[in-house]
């Protein structure tokens, strides 16, 4: 019976603990109760630190994946019902600034920007710059449905692949540790 | 050439911005009470560093080049372009604040890459 749970528990405490029994015979938890195991290090549980550490930021993840297209979508909007800036002159660009300035849509934008940017701002204090900003950017996909369906933008299909080819970046890039400055040797 | 340097200026003064206010972050530590209380007193503890304003006056360049373009150009093309932070910022993590980039994530950013010309091409 110990070698089957791979030497994690005894005896003693198998018949002690009879509720823990259901846990052995299922060998991916076996595997990685073993895994668990090895990388208990005196520095702190490697596994335990990582998977709290990606419970603790996908909630923010997920408001960031949406308040950021949404503010996108609105200054979009808002910058269409200013009309086209041509020129970089002060004298030019003076009374567009107050359009913009008044223009409702924007400041709806601001609203959700800034919604996004607090969780941003939490999501780097908890994990590393590099991490958070390809998490975040699954948020490219999300900006283009929203376009769509918001702003009935025409998106032709190479448009679409050129957004899904992004998107498959951004998994890739973020499906690494959270925390590279603190866990080098695993980045 | 209008819309290279407003989409230069989004890129490269956004992410410096990002990266400003990641270095000053970090500085601030880790948030692990969610009070408001505590939630403004961080805010105010993160508004006396330099770093955080460095960050605020990049990222509010960025902002109104962003508005800019989006007057005459489309949410679905900007945004998808504003990607080659990516590249911006894999750099500035390495050099900047001393991030180490895996193998991985330099085959993601080239795919990012892949994805940001072939949106491009949609510029009509």
């Amino acid at each position: 019976m110990a070698m089957l749970c791979g030497g994690l528990l005894s005896c003693e405490e198998l018949e002690f603990h009879g509720l823990e029994l259901h846990v052995i015979f299922r060998p991916e938890r076996s595997v990685y109760s073993s895994v668990f195991a090895i990388l208990d290090t005196p520095q702190g549980n490697l596994v335990t630190r990582t998977r709290r550490l990606h419970r603790k930021t996908m909630p923010l993840i997920l408001t960031s994946i949406i308040l950021g297209p949404l503010g996108n979508v609105f200054l979009g909007k808002g910058m269409k019902s200013v009309g086209p800036v041509t020129s970089a002159r002060i004298m030019d660009l003076l009374p567009i600034i107050s359009r913009v300035l008044r223009s409702e849509y924007i400041w709806l934008g601001i609203l959700c920007l800034m919604g996004f940017f607090v969780s941003h701002m939490l999501l780097l204090t908890w994990a590393d710059y590099s991490y958070v900003q390809p998490a975040t950017s699954l948020s490219y996909l999300s900006i283009a449905i929203l376009s769509y369906l918001v702003l009935g933008e025409t998106i032709s299909p190479l448009r679409w692949l050129g957004v899904t080819v992004i998107c498959v970046g951004v998994l890739l890039v973020g499906r690494t540790s959270p925390s590279t400055s603190e866990t080098p040797e695993h980045a | 050439m209008r819309e290279t340097v407003l989409f230069f200026l989004i890129v490269v003064a956004g992410t410096a911005g990002e990266l400003s206010v990641s270095r000053a972050m970090k500085s601030v530590g880790e948030v692990h009470d969610f009070r408001p209380k505590s939630i403004l007193r961080f805010v105010l503890q993160s508004f006396r560093l330099r770093w955080m304003w460095v960050g605020i006056a990049l990222m509010t360049l960025a902002f109104f080049s962003l508005l800019a373009i989006l007057s005459f150009r489309q949410v679905s093309f900007v945004v998808p372009i504003s990607a080659l932070s990516y590249v911006a910022g894999a750099f500035g993590a390495k050099l900047f604040l001393r991030e180490r980039i895996s193998r991985n994530r330099w085959i993601g950013i080239a795919i990012v890459c892949l994805g940001v010309t072939i949106v491009w091409w949609t510029r009509g």
